[in-house]
């Protein structure tokens, strides 16, 4: 995905990308249309963009994608505090890895967002709910990603830094750390997926603040075209941040060849 | 007869040694319930929670839901797959496939189909298609990704070879593609399976049926006994269809390389 | 300060067993300071495996180690090590990798600075500084390698086939900014290399290994007129004779019969 080109074709090379898109809502549009289906089922294109605009004046939206999004945010921020050193720890040291190891694999089976039921009952229906599940949910892939990272840095990196003189702590942050990064930024991005799904679903399922739970209010009270303006905010808003997050990695990991990226 | 018994003994304690932390917690979930610690309601003894595990398997109130849930979710893979893989494969052989799923895969990936749920409650009811129709959508693409990462390492000679040998297209396509591909697909259903049941329980906890339903029905009645064992029922089913996927992956991989 | 032996580093008696594999038997080597000694051999002799002994990375089952007359344990800022792959640290600018042993001295920034510009210029690659390892070729990359290593000033540099990934032509020419920099700064160097020809245009003496178990069964001292150019070594009599001489023994080492065949 070169970056270079003139703005012309680059211009070209965004609509070529486009394209799918486009087909899919003329099709959508198309059906709306014809009347092939039941305007309930199927909301035009227009009354959508319609129930979008009057959402976003009302600044209900925001609120409640800023609260999505920050419940997302937090889950990540706190998998990524508490997973990376437990990840590095475990490949550091064979008892943290013989302790936590087991832990980590017996819960690698279970659908995360299962465990917002509990969480309701231990925490009742407030935010601290859909973070504290969002938090177990990152905490997984960033954890397993972290473990592999540095458990892969080559040990001839190691050896090369001993040979210099590294003292043993400056090993971790100046070597084992940014060797393990794409790895770790890995891990990172597909928690980040994890947050939005599970952030969503403990929205819906909770029902109280937050897209999810306003896409779950209009969809009970039949509003459906204000059901899908919601949808398609947090879908592409998730697409968004991914994006952003790709964008950010390909900054930290310039020095990476680019084909070993995006593991 | 005294080695066979050392030799067992000595497995057995490693397999100890290899899960003592599940124990330990184990253990000290059943004193502090035990001990008044935590309320029963938050937090009720292993033990019985297992009872409870035991009596719901055994007067068949576990049953009809989680066979609804194992259904709704094999649907949607199946739906899935055959959808998938055959897009998979055309993506790498067609470039007009190719341009047109690209750029949808690389936004329906990271995308939470989940946020879908309620669109499709909208359009499939809130009975079993709506719960199936979203487990395709989400398999969907480990399918297609995996499929095409699999077509593209077919080696060109051997296609070549093959249509030397005078095979038409369809076979063609199946015995060489197919093969090649499968250490890729079994990869990809290994990410699937997971998803699919994720998938399942997730909106069954949001628009009920199925075990997420009966789940959330339990929490909603205070039963916490029953949200115990059914979280663990969900975690033995993840872990039983890893175990049993891993098998199967092994045996077809022996297969392939022979 | 020279041990009791007169050597930069002794070896004495040295083995190394890997569970049931002997990868080196019984090595005695001794080489003294501003030497250019080169280990040559078959492959899978077991050279590899007594470089990164003398580094401390590796520990030996049977025998001593001593650099400057203290035993070697583990890897020490008196000896560096260049390694055919990994080279460079691929996060770090060519500055900062060859600034990175200067760091961890603790040198002054203005000193880091001045000696880091200098082996920039002494490998002529003024104008990178801000390059990362992925955008230089294999013989920069091998360059800025041997700069770092060289610039935070051990004594005794260890190098594991450092030229091995190159094409031929880049590799003479490295060979011969190697030897500019060691008879500039005179520091002892071990090589471990497959290559006969670039051990015996290097090197002040070559010792040639068996096949597994490794042990030292020849050593050829290498007098040559190194201050022309190239091609007066290569061409000269003197380096063709030993050239046929080291390249004989070794071609022995690798057509001896069984042994520890892998």
């Amino acid at each position: 995905m070169s970056g270079g080109g003139t703005a012309s074709s680059r211009g070209m090379r965004l609509l070529s990308k486009a394209g799918p898109f486009l087909i899919c809502l003329a099709i959508w549009q198309a059906i709306t249309m014809l009347g092939i289906t039941d305007p309930a089922f199927l909301p035009g294109l227009g009354s959508i963009w319609a129930a979008f605009r009057d959402l976003a004046v009302e600044k209900t939206l925001w609120i409640d994608l800023a609260t999505s999004l920050m419940t997302a945010g937090l889950g990540l921020l706190f998998g990524i505090l508490i997973g990376v050193p437990l990840g590095a720890a475990m490949a550091l040291s064979p008892r943290a890895d013989g302790f936590f190891g087991p832990i980590v694999k017996a819960t690698y089976s279970l659908p995360k967002s299962a465990l917002v039921p509990l969480f309701v009952l231990w925490f009742g229906v407030g935010g601290l709910t859909n973070i504290l599940a969002t938090v177990l949910t990152t905490l997984l892939p960033i954890v397993i990603y972290t473990y592999h990272g540095v458990h892969g840095v080559p040990r001839l990196f190691l050896w090369s830094a001993a040979a210099f003189g590294t003292p043993r702590w400056k090993l971790l942050t100046r070597i084992i750390l940014p060797a393990a990064l794409p790895a770790i930024f890995t891990g990172i991005r597909i928690a980040l997926g994890f947050a939005f799904i599970v952030t969503i679903a403990a929205e819906m399922i909770v029902s109280n603040h937050g897209i999810g739970k306003l896409m779950f209010f209009f969809g009970d009270s039949g509003s459906y075209n204000y059901m899908f303006a919601a949808v398609i905010t947090i879908v592409v808003a998730a697409y968004l941040a991914d994006r952003a997050f790709v964008i950010l990695t390909d900054y930290v990991l310039r020095w990476q060849e680019p084909a070993e990226r995006h593991a | 007869m005294r080695k066979p018994m050392a030799a067992i003994a000595s497995r057995a304690w490693r397999g100890v040694r290899a899960i003592y932390p599940l124990l330990l917690l184990l253990a000290a979930w059943e004193l502090v319930a035990r001990a008044g610690l935590v309320r029963p309601l938050f937090l009720p003894p292993v033990s019985v929670v297992l009872e409870r595990l035991f009596v719901t398997a055994a007067d068949g109130e576990l049953w009809p839901p989680l066979l609804t849930s194992l259904y709704r979710s094999a649907a949607g893979l199946v739906l899935a797959a055959v959808v998938g893989v055959p897009i998979g494969f055309l993506a790498v052989r067609n470039r007009f496939v190719a341009w047109f799923v690209d750029p949808l895969v690389a936004f329906g990936s990271p995308a939470p189909k989940l946020a879908l749920i309620p669109v499709f409650t909208l359009w499939f009811g809130i009975d079993n298609l709506s719960k199936i129709m979203l487990v395709a959508l989400t398999t969907v693409f480990p399918f297609m990704l995996s499929a095409a990462a699999g077509a593209r390492t077919v080696a060109l000679n051997q296609i070549w070879a093959a249509r030397a040998m005078g095979s038409s297209e369809t076979t063609l396509l199946w015995r060489i593609v197919l093969r090649a591909a499968l250490p890729s697909l079994m990869s990809g259903l290994r990410v699937a399976v997971p998803t699919a049941l994720l998938t399942t329980f997730t909106a069954e906890m949001v628009a009920g049926g199925g075990l997420g339903g009966a789940l959330i029905l339990a929490q909603r009645y205070f039963e916490s006994a029953t949200v115990y064992a059914y979280l663990l029922v969900m975690l033995i089913c993840g872990y039983l269809f890893d175990v049993e996927l891993l098998r199967l992956r092994r045996r077809v991989l022996r297969w392939y390389e022979g | 300060m020279q041990g009791v032996t007169g050597s930069k580093i002794a070896v004495e008696s040295l083995s190394k067993s890997f569970d049931s594999i002997t990868a080196v038997d019984n090595i005695d080597l001794k080489i003294g300071e501003g030497e250019f000694v080169s280990l040559v051999g078959p492959s899978g002799c077991g050279k590899s495996t007594l470089l990164y002994m003398i580094g401390g990375f590796v520990q030996p089952t049977g025998g001593r180690l001593l650099a400057d007359g203290k035993p070697i344990t583990k890897p020490g800022i008196d000896r560096g090590i260049v390694f055919q792959d990994y080279a460079l640290f691929p996060w770090l600018t060519v500055y900062d990798n060859i600034a990175y042993g200067l760091q961890m001295r603790g040198c002054s920034r203005a000193e880091e600075q001045a000696t880091v510009s200098r082996y920039i210029d002494l490998i002529g690659l003024k104008g990178f500084e801000t390059r990362y390892p992925r955008e230089l070729s294999g013989g920069m990359k091998q360059r800025v390698a041997l700069a770092r290593t060289f610039a935070y000033g051990p004594d005794i540099l260890l190098l594991d086939e450092p030229f091995g990934a190159l094409d031929s032509q880049t590799r003479e020419i490295m060979q011969d900014e190697l030897l500019r920099l060691w008879r500039s700064t005179g520091k002892t160097i071990l090589m471990v290399t497959h290559d006969v020809s670039e051990a015996v245009y290097l090197s002040t003496r070559v010792c040639v290994m068996s096949r597994r178990p490794g042990r030292i069964v020849r050593e050829f001292p290498i007098t040559l007129d190194r201050t022309g150019p190239r091609e007066s070594i290569v061409l000269s009599a003197a380096y063709t004779e030993l050239h046929n001489q080291v390249w004989l023994a070794v071609r022995h080492e690798v057509l001896v019969p069984g042994g520890d065949t892998p």
